[in-house]
């Protein structure tokens, strides 16, 4: 693989910044990379790496902005239990059917739980009037346009409204409207974008970082629901997955939760020592 | 040559699956097998059963008489232009989102089934019959075509959240419509040569108001791309579109039929051609 890889990055919510340690590990190995695309926390990592800037950085600001802002994420790492109801003490059940109320309520009369006020300001700050002309390694940032029903990639303009559109996770965040398009995360649809990759890509190397699987009898109408759309994603991923030349599977991450923000640390170097030892063993890259 | 027919998921759309049976019956192809997904398991289990497809006609007549089939339509209290109620409305499917596994029980559905298929068995079919679910603690699609006919196609029209899943043998079962809408490739698996998928032409909604609204059509997108990389494995393709027509109306079998009918008929040319190039 000489001539370079294109690097598909993907990873459910915060889950995806575990791809920090993914590049990392493909830097100390001197990997070539041609392009890189990426959906979600991913793709944030990936326009870091693609400036040339300390990953490590990113990392700090990550950890700090999660800090800062624990109050208004007040339960966002309680949410990604939503699916999980194996806790059914009373208080648990209590707090469980409140979260689940308000998640079904906030997302019935509004477009989503958060808005854009609360990581704007937060991605400005740290990526300024960065464009995708200023990359050193070419970015496709994933997204769903609503208006067209497909998945699109965003190679051009400014960077911080492209990274909006690929963090904009439906029911948490409201879609961002970029010229006639109106985009929302594509993590919901895949975790992996690959759907528009083709011939002219390849070789294709895919870092799938799986999502814990809840093989439990769902308990509401939200559990049963989120059960078949997480069935359906896998699915999905399945037949994409077949697109790829290789797939790296970061097995160890698979049991952190989507919102895990308060393991950032753990998931990146997690990920980097398991995809460390996978190209240890791995000659081609 | 063994022709297969799949017939997917669509709700009360998929009352046009008769007028389909009555257009390949009428052009003399014999079908050898069928399977099916939610509807498209009642419907093909019922021609399976008896091939005849005017009995079929009087089973859902007299299903309409009666059962309360338009229960089974839970959006039928319109309230667009109430926004007290619709307030009201919002705050009650929260609640009951939240604490109940679903919105209806399957006891209407097993009076319908019953009425249909009494105590007849897979075994009891004409032509061989399977009714396909998805299993959801084992992730995976799952092939019915043992014992009583109720009982195998009850857990193919549970639909998730609506109706609750069928426990049997270890297993969770719902709609097989979650992940194969038109079941193809377990017809194969089963043994049909020539498989004639059909499928219930759906609109998707691409306007949004909130955010359960970006989040259904999201989920229907990925619907859309699962069911079409299952159809694209058939040989012979036919889509019915209904324009305006209430999946949950149960009642309107006869505007049904004839979209059916007519989708049928204007495809069989082709159908005919393709099977002539097979040998069949």
């Amino acid at each position: 693989m000489r001539s370079g890889i294109t690097l598909v990055l993907g990873g459910i919510g915060v889950k995806g910044v575990a791809n920090v340690g993914t590049l990392q590990a493909l830097l100390k190995n001197k990997t070539k990379i041609k392009r890189i695309v990426a959906a979600g926390l991913s793709a944030v990592a990936a326009a870091q790496f693609a400036l040339g800037r300390d990953l490590n950085l990113l990392t700090d600001h990550l950890v700090r902005f999660f800090t800062e802002h624990q109050r208004q994420l007040w339960g966002l790492e309680r949410f990604s239990g939503i699916t999980r109801s194996h806790r059914r003490r009373v208080v648990e059940s209590f707090s469980y059917f409140l979260r689940e109320r308000l998640f079904c309520k906030a997302n019935f009369t509004r477009l989503s739980i958060l808005s854009w006020d609360l990581i704007e300001g937060e991605l400005q700050e740290f990526f300024g009037n960065a464009t995708f002309s200023d990359l050193r390694v070419p970015l496709a940032i994933s997204a769903i346009d609503l208006k067209r029903g497909t998945e699109v990639l965003l190679e051009g303009g400014s960077l911080v409204d492209r990274l909006k559109a690929g963090v904009a996770f439906p029911g948490l965040f409201p879609p961002v409207r970029i010229e006639y398009q109106e985009l929302v995360s594509s993590t919901l649809y895949c975790e992996l974008p690959l759907g528009r990759l083709g011939e002219m890509d390849r070789p294709i190397v895919a870092i799938d970082i799986p999502s814990r699987v809840s093989l439990q009898n769902p308990k509401s109408i939200i559990d049963s629901l989120a059960c078949v759309d997480e069935l359906r994603s896998l699915a999905i991923k399945q037949i994409l997955l077949t697109k790829a030349d290789r797939v790296f599977c970061l097995e160890g991450l698979r049991e952190f939760k989507w919102a895990s923000y308060e393991k950032i640390p753990q998931l990146i170097s997690q990920a980097y020592q398991e995809m460390d030892n996978l190209l240890c063993s791995c000659s081609d890259l | 040559m063994k022709i297969g027919l799949s017939l997917g998921a669509g709700g009360a759309r998929g009352w046009a699956y008769v007028g389909v049976l009555r257009a390949l019956e009428e052009a003399g192809i014999k079908i050898g097998m069928i399977n099916g997904s939610s509807i498209g398991a009642v419907a093909g289990g019922g021609y399976s059963l008896y091939l005849n497809v005017k009995k079929m006609v009087s089973i859902a007549a007299e299903i309409v008489r009666s059962v309360n089939v338009n229960y089974f339509n839970i959006f039928r209290h319109s309230t667009e232009s109430h926004s007290f109620l619709r307030n009201w409305l919002v705050s009650a499917i929260c609640d009951i989102a939240a604490l109940r596994g679903s919105i209806l029980s399957h006891r209407n559905n097993l009076k319908a089934l019953k009425r249909i298929f009494g105590k007849y068995e897979f075994h009891d079919t004409q032509i061989p019959f399977s009714s396909v679910a998805v299993d959801i603690l084992a992730m995976e699609t799952v092939v019915i075509s043992e014992g009583k006919l109720v009982d195998g196609i009850l857990p193919s029209i549970s639909i998730p959240g609506i109706f609750p899943p069928v426990e049997r043998e270890g297993r969770l079962l719902v709609d097989g419509g979650a992940l194969a809408n038109v079941p193809v490739q377990a017809l194969r698996q089963q043994g049909a040569e020539f498989v004639i998928a059909v499928k219930l032409g759906t609109e998707v909604k691409t306007t949004y108001h909130n955010g359960f609204d970006i989040l259904n059509y999201i989920d229907s997108l990925k619907f859309q791309r699962l069911s079409q990389w299952e159809i694209d494995k058939a040989d012979f393709q036919i889509r019915i579109d209904i324009p305006d027509f209430n999946s949950g109306r149960f009642d309107n079998y006869e505007i049904a039929i004839p979209y059916g009918y007519e989708a049928t008929k204007r495809v069989l040319p082709d159908l005919e051609r393709r099977l002539a190039e097979v040998g069949a």
